[in-house]
């Protein structure tokens, strides 16, 4: 990969990954320093890295910081507050809209969930490509996939219920 | 068409399958209109359908441009001499340094640089007998004519051109007169630097000056009893000014000739200028 061609992803997928970090970490700002620490690695590794594999590449590093990320802040209440927040606002549901509700839902879903229905949702990877990002074997990808989307539908459902 | 038939016991796995688009178009079709009969499967596949996450791009694309363009690389093709210029700067520098140098140095090849050769002005006809030399017969002519250049006041700076060297060899009796002389100052290292000197001269193709002690003489060394009484001063002496030796003289267009001595086994170079003033150097013993 020369630097034209990276100068090409960085433009094409840089949004792309700026999305994904941002509502995977709910923060900007870790969310570009994720994205700025993904593009270095590329760049430290692209006589490597064809430009093909160069998106799902920028996935994959961006994944496992999320992950490092989260599990630094493990011990975060962000997520709780969070959660009152949703708890606080169930008197305005009406305000609300069914896309606002499905983020609050998302941010309560576990981490590698989260991830893969962005991934899923967002980029539109298959199940051997989050396969590849995430390290699961493909039966995993769908089980976490299909506990994710049963657990974003029945927050969905309590809190259009409060 | 494979027919799925939805149930209250599957249709979690059912919708799962319509949501992650799974199915057939035709399977597909057939499910929802068996979901749309159900009230309770409409409601649940109702709140399955918003499962889903959808975020547009905008947002990224135009209100964080900056930072996205603050991630692309300067395409730097000519990354090589950027990387290079300092270094070959200081090369250059360096180069151009011992250049100069070295320039400096061949300018005075056999001043300070030989210290250790014996340098002499001698009166020609003290040495009339040892530089007896063929075939110049203007040298014998020159001779007779010749100046006492140690008693010359004033400095000539003028070069002396390298010819190429001619052999001749001195008879024993000639060059017993200034044997003993020669022998004190014989330096084995004066004959290679020298040598050196030549071949630089040589190489350049270029003039290069010939110092010759000549001031505050007083009649020390350039007088026939003085010469025979072996007063000569090294160019180390010249340097150091001993005995009040303090400056040099340049011959101008000297002619070049290597004397070899067989019995001594000494071997000079004569410069003999225009004003007859003679240099020997001793190279060899």
């Amino acid at each position: 990969m020369n630097t034209t061609e990276y100068n090409i992803i960085v433009r094409q997928w840089g949004p792309h990954l700026l999305r994904f970090a941002n509502r995977n970490l709910n923060n900007m700002d870790v969310a570009k320093d994720v994205v700025q620490d993904a593009f270095e690695v590329l760049w430290k590794n692209k006589d490597e890295i064809q430009a093909e594999k160069a998106r799902q590449y920028l996935f994959t590093v961006v994944f496992r910081k999320g992950i490092d990320v989260f599990r630094k802040n493990k011990n975060n209440v962000a997520i709780e507050e969070h959660h009152y927040e949703i708890g606080q606002m169930a008197g305005f549901e009406k305000q609300i809209s069914d896309k606002e509700f499905v983020k609050m839902a998302m941010d309560a879903l576990p981490e590698v969930q989260r991830q893969l229905v962005l991934l899923r949702d967002l980029e539109g990877y298959d199940y051997k490509e989050l396969e590849a990002i995430t390290g699961l074997n493909e039966s995993q990808v769908k089980v976490y996939l299909f506990r994710a989307r049963k657990a974003l539908k029945e927050t969905i459902t309590t809190m259009e219920a409060l | 068409m494979k027919k799925m038939i939805i149930t209250r016991d599957n249709y979690e796995t059912v919708m799962f399958g319509l949501l992650e688009n799974e199915y057939p178009a035709d399977v597909r079709e057939d499910i929802l209109q068996q979901i749309e009969a159900d009230t309770f499967l409409k409601f649940e596949w109702g709140q399955w359908s918003k499962a889903t996450y959808s975020e547009g791009l905008e947002t990224y694309k135009h209100h964080e441009a900056e930072f996205i363009e603050g991630l692309t690389k300067k395409d730097n093709k000519g990354g090589f001499i950027y990387r290079m210029i300092i270094p070959m700067s200081m090369a250059a520098a360096l180069a151009l340094f011992f250049l100069v140098r070295s320039g400096n140095e061949s300018s005075e090849v056999v001043g300070p640089t030989i210290s250790k050769n014996q340098v002499n002005t001698i009166e020609k006809s003290n040495i009339e007998a040892p530089l007896e030399l063929k075939p110049e017969k203007k040298t014998a002519e020159d001779k007779e004519t010749g100046k006492f250049i140690s008693k010359e006041k004033n400095i000539n700076n003028i070069d002396v051109q390298y010819e190429e060297p001619v052999f001749v060899e001195v008879q024993n009796e000639n060059t017993e007169t200034i044997k003993p002389s020669w022998k004190q100052m014989v330096e084995d290292t004066a004959a290679l630097m020298v040598k050196t000197a030549l071949a630089q001269q040589t190489e350049k193709k270029s003039k290069y000056k010939v110092t010759v002690v000549h001031e505050t003489m007083n009649g020390l060394a350039y007088e026939n009893t003085e010469f025979q009484e072996k007063k000569y001063y090294t160019m180390a002496d010249v340097m150091n000014h001993k005995d009040g030796i303090s400056l040099s003289k340049f011959l101008s267009n000297p002619r070049s000739k290597v004397i070899k001595d067989k019995t001594t086994n000494s071997t000079y170079i004569e410069y003999l200028a225009d004003d007859n003033s003679v240099l020997v150097l001793t190279i060899s013993n």
